[in-house]
């Protein structure tokens, strides 16, 4: 287990190294000056030429990776070029919002998408199942963009119920709870309906197995059965599934954080794209990879809790 | 003496629905079982053997139901029961045996869990009580340090072990009835002489009935009583399994002796049946074996009117116009 542990983690590092690499090296290549971006709009040539050799922007692109590989070990990711401000501190200040949005998002989509899931394996071919399947059709569908303009609309404008907009608190606070509900039903939408769509297949599969033929021979009650014989089988597509998911929560929570007016590292990251604040967008985005890849290592140990027949040597 | 019925199967219809239209794949079928005796019921796969099982158990699949005809076990109709009232049946006062031993246990629950369940639910004893009962049950079917294997999953136990562990849960419950679909068949030639004869003990045991399915006429005439042979849904031959073993009438029964291979003789030939077995979407007009009989030929019946049952001696039954002929 703990050999596997470590494995793991060493391989998590590769991993971010050739992140870090592909990330730099697309900035590198891509068209925009970040010394005339840092030099501000006003200076001139002389100006924006002292500014690239400041940055250190005028040496060849394997030093300046190294000496980006090299501050990033000793915990320095940078200076923004806009603000000068260091951009792990600004990170740091942004990411409870985001992990708030995508942790509130991935419980909604699983209280909402596994049980209607399980729902609809239950009463397959039944109108109920129809209607479910109709809706996480239409819920995989629907952009979280144009969701969240809806809800904000008709929640927030019309009704008054919640606020339009910004995040202070975490979700489990009356105040966190508020502004994260619609922010997350938006982007946790289309999670919910591959939840749905996964869970119902899952459990069917799992209802037509031998296990669940001698449960039934052995005159459990059909609730029993579902819920002690069938659902943890079940589980376990839907954990893998988790995984993926939190990855694109991440990714979409770029666009829900500019539609609820979030200040997560979503927002910062597209304003640092917008600005070509080249330092902040590479490390912004190791940020959010490192979080993916910490969440799939958590899936994987999750198995070893559902699953008895999983072992990590 | 007469022995006591547990399961008296009378004249049952079921039929399949395929693509919105019905089929039939049970045609009248009638046979029953006492206590402490064996019935085998024989036949090629499709035959409807599987099927007459999971109607007694009531659990046919969606797409299939009962037409007509009567299930008594322990003298209860159980085609009159609400499925709620057939579950309560399921496990308590018969219990059934699958083929595949290796799927049939839930991975992802221990074997006590799955032990204790069941002797809670049918004995309705504690949690303490059940895992002693647990124990002691594993160790009637031969399974060595049992109170380490409570804690055990099933991807933990050989495909044998498993298949003693579904039994001792089945048996647990005490049922007067015991359904057996094929299980032996997943398992190699050792642990199948092992289990059956560990059916045979139990069966005395606990003077229960046992209805066993099977395709392998050894372990037919290992283990049968009677003998029930099933052609395309329909009954063809009953007898005790001396009559049908020694003396078999039906052409189709004849031909599944002759399919056996046997050692003893010089020649070691196997004479198959010809033809195919019918799908059961297929139609087939008079004896529902006619296109893959020798005699259909010598006898016009056969391809026009379906055969009645004929008793040809106490006990032994036989559904052919050429026997009916030749007895005439």
């Amino acid at each position: 287990m703990l050999k596997y542990l470590r494995k793991r983690l060493v391989m998590m590092v590769f991993l971010l190294l050739g992140m870090t690499f592909i990330v730099f090296a697309s900035l590198y290549f891509a068209p925009g000056d970040p010394a005339e971006i840092a030099a501000g709009p006003s200076a001139t040539m002389e100006e924006i030429e002292l500014m690239r050799q400041y940055l250190g922007l005028d040496r060849p692109f394997i030093v300046q990776y190294g000496t980006y590989l090299w501050n990033l070990l000793h915990g320095d990711f940078g200076t923004s070029l806009i603000t000068r401000q260091p951009i792990l501190s600004e990170l740091l200040i942004r990411l409870p919002n985001t992990l708030n949005l995508a942790t509130s998002a991935m419980i909604l989509a699983c209280l909402i998408g596994i049980p209607l899931g399980i729902v609809a394996a239950i009463y397959k071919d039944t109108w109920i199942d129809n209607t479910l399947t109709t809706l996480s059709l239409a819920g995989i569908s629907i952009p979280n963009f144009w969701l969240g303009t809806v809800l904000i609309i008709y929640f927030c404008v019309q009704l008054g119920w919640f606020p339009t907009g910004g995040m202070s608190e975490f979700f489990w606070t009356k105040t966190g709870f508020r502004q994260a509900f619609l922010p997350a039903l938006s982007l946790g939408m289309q999670t919910a309906a591959g939840f749905t769509r996964i869970g119902r297949s899952s459990m069917l599969d799992v209802l037509q197995s031998d296990y669940i033929r001698t449960a039934r021979s052995k005159g459990l009650r059909g609730s029993k059965i579902v819920w002690v014989h069938a659902l943890r089988n079940a589980l376990i597509p839907i954990v893998t599934q988790m995984g993926t998911s939190f990855g694109s929560l991440l990714g979409g929570s770029i666009v829900t954080e500019q539609v609820f007016a979030v200040n997560g590292i979503g927002t910062y990251l597209i304003n640092a794209i917008n600005q070509r604040n080249y330092n902040a967008v590479q490390s912004t985005v190791l940020v959010i990879a490192f979080m993916f890849l910490l969440v799939n290592l958590i899936v994987d140990l999750l198995y070893l809790v559902i699953d008895p027949r999983i072992k990590y040597e | 003496m007469e022995r006591e019925k547990v399961l008296d199967v009378k004249n049952l219809y079921a039929v399949f629905k395929i693509q919105k239209k019905e089929y039939e794949v049970l045609h009248d079928i009638s046979f029953d079982v006492h206590r402490n005796e064996t019935v085998c019921i024989v036949g090629e796969s499709g035959c409807g053997k599987s099927v007459t099982t999971l109607c007694v158990m009531g659990l046919l699949p969606k797409n299939g139901r009962v037409i007509s005809g009567s299930i008594e076990v322990d003298g209860t109709d159980l085609t009159k029961l609400s499925a709620n009232e057939v579950r309560k049946f399921r496990g308590k006062k018969m219990g059934m045996i699958f083929q595949e031993p290796m799927t049939a246990l839930n991975p992802l629950l221990t074997i006590g869990y799955q032990l204790r369940e069941n002797l809670m639910l049918h004995r309705l004893v504690d949690k303490k009580t059940a895992d002693k009962m647990a124990v002691e049950y594993l160790t009637k079917v031969g399974i060595a340090n049992p109170e380490s294997r409570l804690k055990q999953y099933p991807f933990q136990l050989s495909g044998g072990l498993r298949q003693r562990v579904l039994i001792a849960m089945v048996l647990s419950a005490q049922p007067d009835l015991l359904i057996a679909d094929e299980p032996t068949t997943a398992l190699d030639v050792t642990i199948q002489k092992q289990v059956l004869s560990l059916l045979n003990g139990l069966k005395k045991d606990m003077n229960a009935g046992i209805m066993f399915i099977t395709h392998d006429l050894g372990v037919v005439a290992e283990i049968a009583d009677k003998v029930v042979v099933l052609y395309a849904g329909r009954k063809v031959e009953e007898g005790s399994a001396q009559q049908v073993f020694n003396d078999p009438r039906h052409p189709y029964t004849v031909g599944l002796m002759k399919a056996v291979p046997n050692v003893d003789k010089d020649e070691f030939v196997i004479e198959p049946i010809p033809g195919m077995f019918p799908n059961i979407t297929e139609e087939i007009p008079g004896c529902r074996f006619n296109p893959r009989c020798a005699y259909t030929k010598q006898c016009p019946l056969c391809t026009k009117e379906a055969p009645e049952m004929l008793e040809v001696e106490p006990g032994h039954f036989v559904a052919c116009h050429l026997v009916k002929e030749n007895a005439q």
